[in-house]
């Protein structure tokens, strides 16, 4: 498996860290009224709590709620059982030109290109999200997608793939992607979305956006497709405002986001201006065996991106790093669960568990156990790789090895630093130097051995 | 309370140097015993201690870490109080040891044992300032060169003791500490990863001397000890003249 | 996989128990409406207070000619606003077109136009937010569509938090949530930080919103059509 190393890119690099460095000082305005967050963490963990305790019921009573108002609830064990759905359903629909919000989900289970192979045009129309699909490229940061392209290269972008060339200033380019996605939005058959939170007792969907584009994909086209994975939903409304409340307090600082839209029926059919037809496609994709296993925690992620914001590991290596749709400790152990998911670099060991992300997670999860607990299932099927650990065993818990050893330590380390690169065994001292440290200085016994037992025996 | 009480017992503590310590770092276990007798503890050194397992642990082996830790317990199984100067081998003490034996069949029956034991293991600072409830050390001092404290990981947020060095460090007469900045941000050891992920390991490194250089410091004062020798050796690679010391070494009067 | 199956496939976890909430601290103040002005405020609208409906009217539509509009999108505004409207948009020269949702025309009409004026059905203040809910000749696309979005609130249609407005979704006399098929929560103009992290207003939604609450129990001095807090407008405005 090959190892997560820093972003080679130093533009990128720095585009991250100031990106995170305001993301991180609006999270610490978010918690600034500590009585506020202990309430608002307490009201969103037993909302998840009271619904992961026992899904099956509250799900049935969304579904019942939604149905009951004219919308469909399709049920997907897996990715591919998801794709053939929003499939079939554009397909009934005759849809060819589809408006999408942004949805990690849909990006999980791979949507967009079993859309387009299909002959569907989508259009991404969260502004990050429409830079990266214009690109070909995956997400680096799951707030702001295209944060590691610079004014010039959106520019650039923008001139060669929408044949318009603007200055390459934010408001300008903005303006363009405004124009060109307003198109769209008012000639698209259907929108896509992602859910945010689900109310089960109200039976609503909610889906929030800073730029407005979720409510024109929710609200514009005659059919809406909504995605959702199947921890998302919570027991009531009132759950669904304080979590909302919690969320972005934890990822900008903030109330609430500018647009929150709560879907309870598709609004066209009672003439009220919308969708005529409201799908709603909950995914599994592992997460039903991740509730019923020791990681169920990471199902309580509100995906508030506090973690990669704070983790000194994602703040190097950058989102694209880490192979997979969701970076960072979240990412780390979600990637390692869910199913189609396998990433290329070895997560579980990418990590020095410092434990800043479980500090600043609004639902302080334990992101460090989850990954030693990852860690351990993986030595527990490799048992091949136990046989240095054991032999460290034998010597950490033998008073006399551990002495023979630390004697045989000076000279073991002058023979490494005389042996020639090219002959030296390998082993962690190689990698010691190659993160740019000196070897240790040895000195040929333990310091207990030199010690009276007792203070008043000198 | 700031001093002891005469008629009372002069407290004992086993010292727990932990492998590290012993193996490489002499002088932190030096520190330690010259700062607990400082206070008038009267300090002793089971013979038969080496390791709690903590970086077995950190790399998913549990059986091998459960083996370890129950040396530990048959080598702390007399006496009282246990003081460490790691708080994240303190800190997987508390967190997993009991677990770690109840998870392995022929050690289970320690478990018990582990707990009561652990119930009384302290990390040095926790223990001068909670248990002791002592802030002005005897024998401590600032350095006399410009300074700063890495609030180590493990101490800080796995042992969850944010305050105890700082009130300690904030007590010592002479030149005041200077303010890190990022100070909350890891050092790059984190056990394992130090060598699973080198280059990664070497960046913090590297930001973390940056950071200590850019507050004016000629000495990096750290709280846990896989810091003190990722830093440390990371500073001699550098040439980068940096003085990296142990907080024990400064609560103990050591380091000028 | 049908409903069924699917459910059936899902654990129980009874070890997962809810634990005790601390209470929220603080609570509503006595001026519900200038809690909401200062909030959206602070989430980036123009805010402005009128003692009467006719003042606000007035207010909303001198900020609309200020801002070169001359067709102005509206809906349903309610039996306070509505019988004012013609009059007020003759004084300032402004000329009216109706766009409420649910009208087939509605989003051809509404596309083009510069600026749209809505009365939000209710709002909440602890969070400011403004709430459109989905109805036949509501306001929604009119507070999405133009630029400017120019919305008056009534103090009594104003609720102090979030748990507010989901009991009053519950409960008669207003439709009761299986009547509401959708609602949006606005706390302020559209943005993105997409680009470099620089801010930029009037992404797909208006770049800039105004809102103008009326009706309060007054002191002797009302701050008649006076901007409590507001930042400078910037946004994409076209004239039409």
């Amino acid at each position: 498996m090959t190892r997560l190393t820093p972003c080679a890119d130093d533009r990128q690099r720095q585009a991250l860290e100031g990106f995170t460095a305001r993301l991180r000082a609006m999270h610490a305005q978010g918690l600034a009224d500590p009585g506020l967050w202990d309430h608002l963490r307490a009201r969103a963990r037993n909302a998840k709590l009271t619904y992961l305790a026992n899904p099956a019921p509250w799900l049935d009573l969304l579904a019942e709620r939604l149905e009951g108002r004219g919308a469909r609830v399709h049920f997907a064990v897996d990715a591919a059982e998801a794709r053939d759905m929003v499939l079939g359903i554009l397909q009934q629909a005759g849809a060819r030109k589809v408006v999408k919000g942004k949805s990690m989900t849909c990006e999980e289970i791979a949507l967009n290109p079993a859309l387009e192979a299909a002959g569907v045009q989508v259009s991404e129309t969260d502004l990050g999200e429409f830079i990266i699909q214009l690109a070909g490229e995956p997400p680096f940061h799951i707030l702001g997608p295209a944060m590691h392209r610079d004014r010039g290269q959106v520019a650039d972008l923008f001139a060669e793939k929408l044949g318009q060339r603007v200055p390459a200033e934010p408001e300008a380019l903005t303006k363009l992607a405004r124009a060109t996605l307003r198109r769209r939005f008012l000639e698209a058959d259907a929108g896509i979305s992602g859910v945010n939170f689900a109310a089960c007792r109200e039976g609503a969907l909610a889906i929030v956006t800073n730029e407005g584009n979720g409510r024109f994909v929710t609200s514009l086209p005659p059919l809406h497709i909504a995605v959702m994975g199947l921890e998302k939903p919570l027991p009531t409304l009132a759950d669904l405002g304080a979590t909302l409340e919690l969320l972005t307090r934890a990822a900008i600082g903030a109330p609430l986001s500018t647009y929150s839209s709560w879907l309870a029926a598709p609004a066209g059919l009672s003439g009220a201006g919308g969708p005529r037809q409201l799908h709603l496609v909950v995914v599994d994709n592992g997460r039903s065996r991740i509730l019923g296993g020791k990681f169920w925690e990471i199902l309580l992620c509100l995906r508030c991106s506090s973690c990669l914001n704070f983790c000194p590991v994602y703040g190097l290596a950058g989102g694209h790093a880490y192979g997979s749709v969701y970076p960072g400790p979240m990412g780390s152990v979600l990637s390692c669960l869910l199913e189609d998911l396998a990433p290329g670099p070895d997560l579980a060991q990418a990590s020095t568990l410092c434990g800043l992300c479980r500090q600043e997670c609004p639902l302080g999860i334990d992101l460090p156990g989850l990954l030693l607990g990852l860690r351990q299932a993986g030595t527990e099927a490799a048992p091949a790789a136990n046989l240095l650990p054991g032999l460290a065993a034998q010597v950490l818990s033998r008073r006399g090895l551990f002495d023979v050893v630390c004697r045989l330590a000076p000279a073991g380390i002058k023979v490494l630093e005389k042996l020639p690169e090219a002959l030296r065994p390998p082993g962690p001292w190689r990698e010691w130097r190659a993160g740019g440290r000196a070897l240790p200085n040895a000195p040929g016994h333990p310091w207990l051995a030199r010690q009276p037992r007792e203070d008043g025996h000198d | 309370m700031n001093h002891l009480q005469p008629i009372t017992p002069p407290p004992r503590a086993s010292l727990f140097v932990t492998c590290l310590a012993d193996a490489l770092l002499h002088p932190v276990a030096q520190a330690c015993r010259k700062v607990l007798r400082a206070q008038g503890v009267t300090v002793d050194l089971p013979p038969d201690q080496v390791c709690c397992g903590n970086s077995l642990h950190k790399t998913g082996q549990a059986g091998a870490a459960a083996r370890v830790g129950a040396a530990w317990v048959r080598a702390f199984a007399q006496g009282g109080d246990i003081v460490s100067p790691s708080g994240s081998c303190v800190a997987h003490l508390r967190r997993n040891l009991a677990e770690l034996l109840s998870g392995q069949p022929e050690l289970a029956r320690l478990a018990p044992q582990a707990a009561t034991l652990v119930g009384r293991t302290y990390e040095l600072t926790e223990y001068l300032q909670r248990r002791l409830g002592l802030t002005r050390l005897a024998g401590a001092k600032a350095p006399t060169r410009p300074w700063v404290y890495h609030p180590s990981c493990g101490l800080h947020r796995s042992l969850g003791e944010d305050q105890a060095p700082y009130a300690l460090l904030e007590a010592l007469p002479g030149r005041p500490r200077l303010e890190l900045p990022r100070a909350e941000r890891c050092c790059g050891f984190g056990g394992p990863f130090s060598v699973s992920h080198p280059e990664l390991s070497g960046a913090l490194l590297g930001d973390k001397l940056a950071a200590a250089a850019a507050a004016g410091a000629q000495v990096l004062v750290v709280g846990d000890l896989g810091c003190l020798l990722h830093l440390s050796t990371g500073a001699q690679a550098r040439e980068s003249g940096m003085q990296v010391v142990h907080i024990s070494q400064v609560l103990a009067g050591e380091v000028v | 996989m049908t409903r069924r199956e699917f459910l059936a496939r899902l654990p129980q976890r009874p070890d997962l128990a809810p634990g005790p909430i601390p209470p929220r601290p603080g609570g509503p103040p006595p001026d519900l409406a200038a809690a909401l002005l200062e909030a959206l405020a602070a989430g980036g609208c123009g805010v402005r207070r009128a003692s009467t409906a006719g003042e606000a009217l007035d207010a909303a539509l001198v900020l609309a000619r200020e801002a070169g509009v001359t067709r102005l999108g509206h809906h349903d505004l309610g039996p306070e606003l509505t019988p004012l409207l013609p009059a007020a948009a003759k004084r300032v020269g402004i000329e009216l077109v109706e766009a409420g949702d649910g009208d087939e025309q509605a989003v051809a009409l509404a596309e083009p136009l510069a600026a749209g004026l809505t009365r939000p059905e209710l709002a909440v203040a602890q969070l400011g937010a403004l709430v459109h809910l989905a109805r036949p000749g509501g306001g929604r696309l009119l507070s999405l569509m133009p630029p400017l979005h120019l919305a008056l609130v009534h103090a009594g249609d104003i609720l102090w938090s979030l748990d507010d407005l989901a009991a009053r979704l519950d409960a008669p006399p207003d439709p009761p949530v299986d009547a509401w098929p959708a609602l949006t929560l606005i706390s302020g103009p559209s943005k993105t930080g997409d680009i470099e992290a620089v801010m930029v207003r009037g992404v797909h939604g208006p770049g800039r919103v105004e809102v103008v609450a009326w009706g309060w129990t007054a002191p002797a001095n009302p701050l008649k059509d006076q901007a409590l807090t507001g930042l400078a407008p910037r946004g994409n405005l076209a004239p039409s």
